[in-house]
């Protein structure tokens, strides 16, 4: 018996959902489709996105795994007190960080096998992507303030603050795509560089590309639950999407903090 | 920095306001002396390792306080170190 929107009070539980797998399933056809054949690509993308939109919907109605007893805050608690949809976000992450170590590893291994290779702002905007780190960092800010307000019961400033942090994750992606069409004008493409190897161009735009693809996920993701909120589908008691949602922005951000080391200041 | 916020009538019984400024202050200031770093007159070699060093303590302050894993059991902090070890393997063996 599902509810309208989402009310945390009259959600219907159910014990298993079937999302997660067919999303991962989705995603595995795809990369599976990259090395084999081009049709299972759209295959998979077909099947993780009609999960993903499954799986929102699921969500927006109400439906929802039982809630395990919460950790109250401030305590220690164990993993067995953990929400399953936790253990599993950071199994997730935990995955994602060797997605993302392969790609700057991968890159890195290039470089080093690379002559020569462009000095720290000879081609990149250093200053610019240093004011879209700190954008990235303050979204950060934003997003674990908003769940410290749910946590207090407190709606309208989680919706804003919500709101807040998909305005600056926007502006960190436009910031990013205003980055790359000039660099783009300058000579700098996936394919070619004007200073340094070619390389440097397809490893720049292989790391940045990624983790701006990350957070494009992330701000659609934040679309949806800053819409919930605003109707005003969380509680003190029943938050667990939004403090899953910070998880994933919160790394999102460290990945960033180790990018902007390793591809513009190193 | 915590500072405990007593409720009534909830399953929380307290509420601990995290030092999400003074994090966020931190992250700020590191940035900015940061970007300083490749303008110094040292050996590239100290450069990557201050640099490192740097990405280290920034994420470090993210994950420990915006991902609250400071305050979560220690066995969630292996989920994440793990991978990271094994990432590193990765990288010193693609690059040796």
């Amino acid at each position: 018996m599902a509810t309208d929107n989402g009310n945390p009070e009259e959600a219907e539980e159910v014990h298993g959902s079937p999302w997660p797998f067919l999303v991962a399933l989705g995603a595995g056809v795809t990369f599976g489709g990259f090395a084999l054949m081009n049709f299972l690509i759209y295959v998979g993308l077909a099947v993780l996105f009609g999960a993903v939109i499954g799986w929102a919907y699921d969500d927006y109605r109400g439906r929802r795994i039982p809630r395990v007893p919460g950790v109250r805050e401030g305590e220690e608690a164990t993993l067995e007190e953990f929400p399953p949809r936790k253990v599993a976000m950071w199994i997730f992450l935990a995955s994602e960080i060797m997605f993302f170590s392969a790609i700057i590893g991968g890159s890195w291994a290039v470089r080093s096998a690379s002559g020569t290779w462009p000095a720290p702002g000879e081609v990149l905007n250093v200053p610019l992507t240093a004011i879209n780190t700190f954008i990235l960092i303050t979204s950060s800010l934003t997003m674990a303030e908003a769940l410290h307000a749910i946590r207090q019961g407190d709606h309208r400033a989680l919706a804003m603050r919500l709101l807040l942090t998909l305005a600056l994750g926007l502006t960190f992606l436009s910031i990013q795509a205003y980055e790359y069409v000039r660099l783009i004008e300058e000579g700098l493409t996936p394919w070619m560089s004007p200073v340094g190897p070619a390389a440097f161009g397809s490893t720049f735009f292989i790391q940045t590309g990624f983790h701006g693809g990350h957070v494009t996920g992330g701000v659609i993701a934040l679309l949806y639950v800053t819409r919930k909120a605003f109707k005003g589908g969380f509680s003190k008691e029943n938050h667990n999407t939004v403090e899953l949602m910070g998880l994933y922005w919160h790394f999102v951000d460290v990945v960033w903090i180790f990018l902007f080391t390793i591809v513009y200041l190193i | 920095m915590a500072t405990a916020e007593a409720t009534t009538g909830s399953e929380l019984p307290f509420i601990i306001k995290r030092p999400y400024i003074p994090v966020f202050i931190a992250l700020g200031i590191l940035t900015l002396i940061e970007i300083q770093i490749p303008g110094l007159d040292i050996s590239k070699a100290s450069q990557i390792f201050v640099l490192m060093m740097f990405a280290l303590g920034k994420g470090s302050l993210v994950v420990l306080y915006y991902m609250h894993v400071r305050y979560e059991p220690r066995l969630l902090g292996l989920v994440a170190i793990i991978p990271l070890l094994m990432a590193l393997v990765l990288v010193f063996t693609l690059v040796a």
